[in-house]
């Protein structure tokens, strides 16, 4: 694999974690907010910026894939055809909106109806930019990535680091603002449990989505033409223990410690374990995400002439 | 002017003594790593024991000249973000190298391989099907160059009333992907594209 | 130790920086015109080449690869910018284009390299005596000037000749200096390297008929082609390959035999049939046997044309029972050379080899073609031997269509005499006083003389290292070799890393007093001297010259670029300045000028008459021209005017099919043989030829029989064995082909990055014999031999003959200390030394082994760096 791929690996990381935290944010802060009202808001108020944070840094790292990167913005140039210029249009102004959001959410500005508004389209945008992610991977030239698996593992990846993200910003929040005694953290912290213990069900789900599509594309692929065999070989091969810690660490990560989060959730009380418990996750999702992420390029075979 | 400019190869004539791909980087001025035609070696066959003799068994080696097909349904002009790759009225494909940024999506693209980086520039390159030289009533410098005449080039349409429609042959990929513009004569021992009989044996930092 | 410039893809950094050279070029006013707009070097791709002035010159390609071809240097501003082939004339099989390979298109990089010696350099820890011995070839380099290094080369010299005599001045694998002559001599050496094993067997069998082979149209008549061990896809570059498929185009049926399933293959050969190195002369046997067995021979030829075939007619005064036939039944021996007996040596199946005799016999015509590389084994001449029985035996000799002859270097597929050929240069021989009969040594034919002086290329080292060589039929005589002289005016002549036992080769060059050199890079040969001078290539020199290749063509170059920074010409003007600091006259050294020597070399240019009936003068010469060349001569009509022949660089007998240049070797000699005996001892063809056998005896290093026999060589197939007879397997289980690769004309351009890019010097290995070692296509493996090792990447095909590894010959010699191996794949470290027969070198007898390498992998060698040995 070569440097440039690398700098892929944590733009299409970081901006999939982006789009899949804004995007739980959001569900969460309309699920959560008749009920909780201002907590809510104390809770996530910081988040929108710091997932906008989080994107930033993955689309500068993105320009270290480029040769010439003081030319990238020239990169929308082919909206029409090219799925890669759709993906720059749309991390731009995802970017652009949920920097917006954010901010305004932080700083109290404008009615909250247009700040959800703008939340709205800002979500949209991201789901826009890790969809237009997955398609340009799905090229028939590179049969190996030529296939829904990619947007399984894109979505799947932007839905579990965004969860684990998420809650650990929320939890985070949470103990920074336990110091601050306004005598509202033991109902923050029990909305905070059953926000978390939400995160964890679905944690597992989206785990179980990843288990079951693997076997399905290990079977696409040893099935297929020759580049896509010589993937599969190289995947099994090469990087075959890559590929075991990579599965043993979301199983873990997602599966088990999120059916540990779900449980303790359950008590309808914070308890603090909850904090270590996700922040825990999310450390392991992320490596694991990483190695996945890795496999995806570093087995790449282009099919065709070399 | 040509409709669709073409390159034909004869598989029975080429040596792989890469002559054509060393005059494309001496008339490019290109490094020496770089590259816009490569030859390809593919074979196959085995060996079986017969009477206690170990006896060549349907071996076969082709060799296998390639640049750029400028394809009718580039695949790389669809990619390409910046706009850079373009296709001609003459069908001749071509990168920009002032407005490309070298992200190498074509590189992915391509089931040619024809799109080459320039690390010392950090953009994208490739055969240009030396359009200056067309231009000056000149031929393209491969086809110049075959010491066993194995290239031809021309408008598409008059290369097939002459030499066939057949594009594909092991280890070149189903033409259907991207319409190549190219004519081939197949090698007399060819595989099918997409078969496995053979395989190529060249070592992979040829490419 | 030596630096090494790192390699950057940087435009094209491998090119002598612009900067540099514009500064030099300003400092002496060269003739180089500076623009503003050089864009050589650092210019982005897509330039508009053909819309800018530059003027094309013919350019020299001057190199050993087995061909010759036109190439055109486009010059601009002082340096070449591109390069082109022949355009000359519309291109026709019948008249074609004389197009150059990617070695010859390749050439201005290595003209215009960063490695391009710029100065006279001497080892950093050299003195006079020779210094630090050890560190030859791992010293630093440090620049010299002229004055100093003629100075050096002179008191050396001196010293040396007056201590130890001419006879300790060794130049090994070239002609010596004139200079060297004048000054009483010097070792020089002696043997055949490229054409094996042939040239006593050919001379003395087949006499006048020698290596003779149809022209050109006249092999499009054949209905069989054999090529017996040649490649000329890879090994006679230019047109050969093209000629040989106008051939098979006609309906030729293409039979080749040899252990690489080779490129020439692939585009030609109907049949391929393997056959284990060193090995050929048994698979001939057994095809004799059967066409004995079946009466299939051409007894009538055989009986008219031929002697020692059968005992009836043999030779006076030879013993009947040495005759070929009763060796091929097994009367006397017991051994009847079945194709069974032969399958076991050989490899080949004896369906295949009974099939293969039948379809010579009764094919006609037939043109049975015996490649160098058989040859090239140690006890080669039984190949010959072989080769010329066995064709023989099949009566096509002296027909249309028909022979039985060699393919060799530009010789291939070109047989007759040259139709046009350059007049002689007129400057008077200056012979080797030491080596009166030796001309250049290659092919010497004397052994008999006792008045020489001079080793046979193996035994140079020896010679060296144990101050005693063969002086044939003198048997072993002492010497005392101190001295090392590869000053020449070209490239090549790079014995230490193209003769066998380069490592033994290392401790000789180690032992002597003073090594010195010329090169235009720093090659093997440089890398390991004292004093190193910067030698011009013919495409700074200023009278240009010519270049000769197949018969049908003749090429003149011209100067294309002013000689860069202080390389000067190494022979001519080296040579007159030692001159005149040795005591000698420079004109006695070279009387003539190169102008005037080039001058009568047009002027005596010559070309065949349309009818084929004599020759006439080439050009037409003015006296304008005469004057503007500055030299001596007188006006002449021709056929062409000086001028155009200059400016186009080439003339091109053109050909018709049916035209009066057809050539048919032996057709006198069918018709009438008494009339019009061959130049052997009896007249006819010699199978049994007692000639030869003493020939060989007299270069003292062993004897073979008369006849073509079967006997195993040393680091044969049979030497794999441990225990033959149970095919146990020994140490080195693998037999070792080295290829003239196309990455270069045997060791030169091995500098060239788009050439290593296009050629990455990966040896090639039989699945068969990889997969039970853990080998797979593309690791970076070990082959060692009993004389050194090398690590390589290996290319696992099953193109190659089970048993059989192959590795291009001429890779430069790149000792890494760490690894305890040459890492550039030179295979004279594999090869030893094995001085035998007529001085051939038989590298194709060469067993090994191959291992994993647990070491890091090599990177691709078009990526290592050049080698700069002084830093600007």
């Amino acid at each position: 694999m070569n440097p440039h791929e690398w700098a892929l690996v944590v733009f299409t990381l970081l901006a999939q974690m982006a789009a899949g935290a804004f995007i739980v944010l959001l569900i969460t802060r309309a699920a959560e907010t008749r009920r909780m009202g201002k907590e809510i808001d104390r809770l996530g108020d910081l988040l929108g910026l710091a997932i906008m944070a989080i994107l930033g840094i993955g689309m500068l790292a993105s320009l270290l894939h480029l040769g010439s990167p003081l030319r990238a913005y020239r990169a929308v140039s082919n909206f029409g055809n090219s799925w890669l210029s759709r993906e720059i249009t749309f991390a731009s102004a995802f970017f652009v909106f949920g920097s917006l959001y954010g901010l305004m959410q932080w700083a109290k500005w404008g009615s909250s109806t247009l700040r959800s508004v703008l939340a709205g389209i800002a979500g949209l945008l991201g789901v826009s930019m890790v969809y237009s992610m997955s398609r340009i991977y799905m090229i028939p030239t590179e049969p190996a990535w030529n296939s829904y698996e990619t947007l399984v593992s894109f979505f799947t990846a932007a839905f579990l680091l965004g969860i684990f993200l998420t809650g650990s910003g929320l939890v985070i929040r949470h103990r920074v603002l336990s110091s601050t005694e306004d005598g509202q953290q033991a109902k923050r912290g029990k909305l905070l449990s059953d926000i978390l213990g939400a995160y964890g069900i679905v944690a597992v789900a989206l785990v179980g989505v990843q288990f079951v599509a693997l076997p399905v594309y290990l079977a696409e692929i040893g099935d297929a033409a020759a580049a896509a065999g010589s993937s599969l070989q190289e995947l099994l091969t090469s990087y075959g223990v890559i590929l075991l810690l990579r599965l043993l660490l979301i199983f873990i990560g997602a599966g088990v410690l999120g059916a540990m989060i779900y449980r303790v959730s359950g008590k309808h009380v914070w308890e603090s374990r909850l904090a270590s418990l996700t922040i825990a996750g999310f450390s392991v999702v992320l490596v694991s995400e990483v190695l996945s992420r890795f496999l995806f390029y570093a087995t790449r075979v282009r099919m065709g002439l070399p | 002017m040509a409709k669709q400019y073409a390159f034909y190869f004869d598989a029975n004539s080429c040596i792989d003594c890469k002559a054509c791909q060393v005059a494309c980087q001496d008339k490019n001025d290109l490094p020496g790593g770089v590259i816009w035609r490569k030859v390809i070696e593919y074979g196959g066959g085995d060996w079986v024991m017969q009477d206690n003799v170990m006896v060549p068994n349907g071996i076969f080696t082709y060799a296998l000249s390639t640049s750029c097909m400028h394809c009718q349904d580039p695949i790389c002009v669809h990619v390409c973000p910046s706009g850079a790759m373009t296709k001609r009225e003459d069908g001749i494909v071509l990168v920009d190298e002032d407005l490309c940024l070298g992200c190498r999506y074509c590189e992915w693209a391509c089931p040619y391989g024809a799109p080459a980086y320039r690390p010392e520039l950090g953009v994208m390159s490739k055969c240009t099907f030396c359009e200056d030289l067309l231009a000056a009533g000149e031929n393209p410098a491969c086809v110049d160059a075959c010491v066993t005449r194995a290239l031809d080039y021309g408008e598409l349409s008059e290369l097939q009333a002459k030499y066939g429609d057949l594009a594909e042959m092991a280890p070149l990929p189903d033409a259907k992907l991207t319409s190549p513009s190219f004519v081939l004569t197949s090698y007399r021992a060819s595989q099918a594209t997409g078969s496995r009989v053979g395989k190529i044996i060249d070592l992979a930092e040829e490419f | 130790m030596e630096e090494h410039s790192k390699l950057e893809n940087v435009g094209r950094d491998d090119e002598i920086n612009r900067r540099s050279f514009l500064k030099w070029s300003a400092a002496v006013g060269g003739t180089a015109a500076i623009a503003s707009q050089l864009s050589f070097g650092f210019v982005p791709a897509n330039t508009n080449r053909a819309a800018e002035p530059g003027k094309w010159v013919f350019s020299a390609c001057w190199h050993n690869c087995g061909g010759r071809c036109a190439n055109y240097a486009q010059v601009q501003d002082g340096v070449v910018v591109r390069q082109k082939t022949d355009d000359t004339h519309p291109d026709s099989p019948d008249y074609p284009q004389q197009r150059g390979c990617a070695r010859g298109r390749s050439q201005r990089h290595q003209v215009l390299g960063v490695d391009r010696l710029k100065y006279p350099m001497k080892r950093a820890h050299w003195a006079p005596g020779g210094g630090d011995k050890e560190l030859r070839g791992v010293d630093d380099w440090v620049r010299i000037s002229w004055d100093e290094a003629l100075d050096i080369i002179a008191s050396e010299t001196r010293r040396i000749i007056d201590t130890y005599g001419n006879k300790a001045i060794l130049t090994p694998r070239l002609s010596p200096s004139r200079i060297l002559n004048a000054l009483g001599g010097a070792m020089q050496s002696w043997g055949v390297s490229s054409a094996g094993a042939w040239p006593q067997p050919s001379a003395l069998m087949a006499g006048n008929l020698n290596l003779s082979a149809p022209d050109r149209m006249t092999y499009r008549k054949a209905n069989l082609i054999v090529l017996w061990g040649s490649d000329p896809a890879w090994s006679s570059a230019g047109d050969p390959t093209y000629n040989y498929q106008q051939a098979r185009n006609a309906g030729a049926k293409f039979v080749f035999v040899g252990p690489l399933h080779s490129n020439s293959v692939q585009t030609l050969a109907d049949e391929w049939i393997p056959v284990r190195p060193g090995t050929d002369a048994a698979l001939l046997l057994g095809m004799a046997y059967h066409m004995i067995d079946n009466d299939l021979q051409d007894q009538d030829f055989l009986d008219t044309y031929t002697l020692g075939f059968d005992a009836d007619h043999m030779l006076e005064g030879t013993d009947p029972e040495e005759n070929l036939k009763d060796y091929v039944l097994g009367t006397y021996d017991g051994v009847p050379k079945t194709p069974e007996w032969a399958s076991e040596i050989c490899g080949t199946h004896p369906r295949t080899i009974r099939q293969f005799a039948e379809e010579i016999a009764r094919t006609r015509p037939t043109i049975f073609i015996g490649g160098a590389a058989p040859a090239r084994t140690q006890n080669g001449q039984q190949f010959v031997q072989a080769f010329l029985t066995v064709g023989w035996m099949t009566g096509n000799v002296g027909f249309d269509g028909a022979a039985v002859c060699n393919n060799y270097h530009s010789s291939a597929s070109y047989g007759g005499p040259s139709l046009v050929k350059p007049g002689g240069s007129g400057l008077e021989s200056l012979g080797n006083p030491l080596f009166p009969r030796g001309g250049s040594g290659y092919a010497f034919a004397y052994p008999e003389d006792t008045d020489f002086y001079a080793v046979a290329y193996e035994e140079m080292w020896d010679a060296i290292l144990n101050k005693e060589f063969t002086a044939t039929v003198r048997g072993k005589q002492p010497c005392d070799i101190r001295m090392i002289w590869t000053v020449t005016h070209g490239s090549g002549g790079n014995a230490l890393n193209q003769v066998a036992g380069i490592m033994k080769g290392i401790e000789a060059y180690r032992s002597v007093e003073f090594v010195v050199s010329s090169d235009i890079v720093l090659s093997t040969r440089s890398k390991y001297a004292d004093v190193v001078l910067p030698d011009t290539t013919p495409w700074e020199d200023e009278a240009g010259g010519f270049l000769t290749g197949n018969p049908e063509v003749l090429f003149f170059y011209s100067q294309v670029i002013s000689p860069l920074y202080e390389a000067k010409d190494c022979g001519y003007w080296f040579e007159r300045e030692l001159a005149r600091r040795m005591g000698l006259d420079p004109d006695a050294i070279y009387s003539s000028t190169p102008q005037q020597q080039t001058f009568n070399q047009l002027a005596g240019a010559s070309v065949i008459k349309e009818d084929g009936s004599g020759y006439e003068p080439l050009l037409t010469i003015t006296a304008d021209d005469i004057a503007a060349m500055g030299v001596e001569g007188k006006p002449q009509g021709g056929r062409i005017s000086l001028s155009e022949f200059k400016e186009k660089g080439v003339y091109q007998v053109e050909r018709k099919p049916g035209d009066s240049f057809i050539h048919t070797p032996g057709v006198a000699f069918r018709q009438d043989p008494e009339a019009n005996p061959l130049s052997t001892a009896s007249g006819k063809l010699e199978i049994h030829c007692q000639a030869l056998s003493d020939k060989i005896a007299a270069y003292g290093f062993n004897t073979i029989p008369p006849i073509a026999q079967y006997n195993p060589p040393i680091e044969g197939y049979q030497a794999t064995f441990e225990d033959w007879d149970n095919k146990v397997k020994g140490e080195y289980p693998f037999q070792l082909v080295t290829l003239h690769y196309m990455r270069r004309s045997h060791s030169v351009f091995d500098n060239i990055t788009q050439l290593r890019k296009a050629f990455p010097e990966g040896v090639w290995m039989n699945p068969a014999d990889a997969e039970p070692l853990g080998i797979s296509h593309g690791d970076t493996v070990q082959v060692s031999s009993q004389h050194g090792t090398v690590i390589r990447p290996v290319i696992v095909t099953t193109r190659t003959t089970p048993g059989v590894v192959i590795l291009g010959e001429g890779a430069w010699f790149e000792y890494d200390e760490n690894l305890g191996a040459d890492k550039a794949g030179a295979t004279n470290t594999l090869c030893g030394t094995h001085p035998t027969g007529q001085g051939e070198e038989p590298w194709n007898t060469t067993i090994v082994r191959v291992d994993t390498w647990d070491g890091p992998a090599l990177e691709a060698d078009y990526t290592w760096p050049q080698r700069v040995p002084i830093k600007e």
